[in-house]
């Protein structure tokens, strides 16, 4: 029995010798040795043609038309007191223009993933919606369009500029 | 007794030579120890100014990256590298004495107006040379031919695909938009590949690269598009109203899962590449952002808010079975399935800042990888599952850059003033 062992021990030692030898070699295939192969360039697609988007119809508008931007916390889509006075005065100024229709954008700021920033800003856009169809404004009248990050006001990195950026804007698509 | 041994004698023999019948042989242990490699100088025949070194740089720089080989400088060893025609065997065989387990040399020269590599792979154990190829092409191809080269060494070594002969999709605003760029997977070449002047977002390669989808604003709304590379046509794939966003294909191709808006919130759907079969994964008042496939097709991994905070859910891929894998910190979100299907890649808020991080699918093992003032986004895996693609704003614009899948080896592939992200590794 131990001279069992002793020869099991030896033919272990001889194998992972042997194993760890071709572990180092490499295998040669004849297939591939001596082979040409024409290098191409990987496909690129040329830029589609530089056609400008058409301008859009909606138009800026400024704090004198009554219509304020609305601004929320970090990953937050909730209605802050100071919005709601935003939005009560929205309200007041699509009362006084009832053909007017708007369109209100959500943004974020520029930190957090862009994807999730999408569709945040698209909650904030409905929040304020919402919000502004509880004082009586008709939904047909309100369109939303979410940039997410895409579109900052502010491009410096603080929490002043941030807040800047976490808002939903409205512009007039048409009066 | 006898009998016995025999057997044992007889399993350990079998075993043994099916070991060394396999070609991938001493790269399984790769991860811990890495193979020692010699390059020699870069003979050059071909006599234009500077396709040496760039041929000698990016050589060098594509088996680093490689992860696999250990380049070990033999001049100290007082073996000289500097050759002008192929190293002799007792060179080779001297320098395997050493412990290095093989030898690179290339030479450079010219068949008519084309420019010919020459690549050469030696045994350092026998001196033999285990592969000779040549690449053929034009002056400006000379890099990829120096990446078809180390991924034949790669080949051979780990019976994988390299990655050297991969490319980047990212966004960029360099033109003053927001368009999709290629760039090969060291940061070389970036070529534009769309001019509509909208913002654009989260290119998507397809599992046989030959498609792209991607969001654009281009009609005034986030759809989603997708663009054939090879024919360079494009047409708009998901027009409904809301969000059209976050594309993801499935790891056959046949499916398109993404994000879309259209019935009151974010929900996840999947649709078939043609177009057909339209239907909706989730049911959840909260967001549902961002799914990414497991390898085998079964999986989605997604960022839902529906537990109060952003956090990742794996469901089966038909939508049932949804269970949170993420419980740590209020901020996790932009999940990447590993091609092993062995991690997902995630962004986690930690301390304010945005880290890149990893977990196992069945919620164990939460890494952070990335660290420091700055914050990393939009982690992606190369396909070889080797490497990390991300976003990171530590040098003060955001820019792409890769690291190795345990987070070392931070390499920065933009740094051309602009902003740089949504990177997406192509197979």
């Amino acid at each position: 029995m131990k001279r069992f062992l002793l020869v099991l021990i030896g033919v272990l030692v001889v194998g992972s010798l042997i194993s760890f030898g071709c572990a180092k070699k490499v295998e040669t295939a004849k297939d591939t040795k001596g082979a040409d192969e024409r290098v191409a360039s990987a496909p690129t697609p040329a830029p589609e043609q530089g056609t400008k988007v058409d301008a859009p119809l909606v138009k800026e508008s400024g704090v004198s038309t009554g219509l304020n931007d609305v601004y929320f916390d970090f990953d937050k889509s909730s209605i802050r007191d100071d919005a709601k006075s935003a939005l009560q005065s929205s309200a007041k100024w699509l009362s006084s223009n009832p053909k007017a229709k708007i369109k209100i954008e959500g943004h974020c700021d520029e930190r957090g993933t862009n994807e999730y920033n999408i569709a945040l800003g698209e909650k904030r856009a409905e929040a304020a919606k919402k919000y502004l169809i509880s004082l009586g404004v008709k939904a047909d009248r309100l369109s939303t369009i979410s940039y997410g990050e895409e579109k900052p006001q502010c491009k410096e990195q603080n929490e002043d500029c941030w807040q800047k950026n976490r808002r939903a804007h409205s512009t007039i698509v048409s009066k | 007794m006898k009998l016995l041994f025999s057997i044992l004698a007889a399993v350990f023999f079998f075993s043994a030579s099916a070991y060394a019948q396999d070609v991938n042989l001493g790269v399984i242990r790769a991860e811990a120890q890495k193979i020692p490699v010699t390059v020699f100088d870069i003979s050059d025949e071909a006599g234009m100014k500077g396709l040496k070194d760039i041929a000698r740089d990016v050589l060098n720089a594509d088996l680093r990256r490689t992860q696999l080989f250990y380049l070990v400088d033999v001049e100290k060893l007082g073996i000289d590298i500097k050759v002008n025609s192929e190293p002799s065997k007792e060179v080779i065989k001297k320098m395997g004495s050493f412990g290095v387990s093989a030898a690179v040399w290339a030479r450079l020269s010219l068949k008519g107006k084309e420019l010919v590599l020459e690549g050469n792979l030696y045994d350092g154990v026998s001196g033999d040379n285990v592969m000779n190829k040549r690449y053929f092409g034009s002056e400006q191809l000379l890099r990829n031919m120096v990446h078809r080269f180390v991924d034949e060494i790669m080949l051979r070594y780990s019976g994988a695909k390299g990655i050297a002969g991969t490319r980047i999709a990212f966004v960029s605003d360099r033109s003053g938009d927001k368009e999709i760029y290629l760039m090969d997977y060291d940061g070389s070449n970036p070529k534009k590949i769309t001019a509509d002047r909208a913002i654009k977002l989260s290119p998507a390669w397809s599992p046989d690269g030959r498609w792209l989808a991607y969001t654009s604003y281009k009609d005034d709304n986030p759809d989603i598009y997708v663009l054939d590379l090879e024919t360079s046509n494009r047409w708009k794939m998901l027009g409904f109203e809301g969000l059209n966003i976050s594309p993801a294909w499935s790891p056959n191709g046949e499916h398109l899962a993404f994000t879309l808006s259209r019935d009151g919130n974010s929900e996840i759907y999947i649709v078939r590449r043609d177009g057909s079969d339209l239907r909706r994964l989730t049911y959840d008042p909260a967001t549902d952002v961002s799914p990414s496939w497991s390898p085998n097709g079964r999986e989605i991994v997604f960022n839902s808010d529906r537990g109060g905070t952003p956090q990742l859910y794996i469901m089966n891929a038909d939508g049932t079975n949804a269970r949170r894998l993420t419980f740590w910190g209020d901020y996790n979100t932009s999940p990447a399935w590993s091609p092993k299907g062995d991690k997902v890649a995630f962004v986690s808020r930690i301390d304010n800042r945005f880290r890149i991080c990893t977990i196992n699918p069945d919620g164990s093992f939460f890494m952070q990888l990335t660290d420091g003032k700055a914050s990393d986004e939009n982690p992606k895996w190369s396909p070889d599952g080797r490497h990390i693609v991300f976003s990171s704003n530590r040098n003060t614009r955001k820019d792409i850059y890769i690291m190795n899948a345990d987070g070392s080896d931070a390499e920065r592939l933009t740094s051309d003033g602009s902003n740089n992200a949504s990177p997406s590794w192509s197979p």
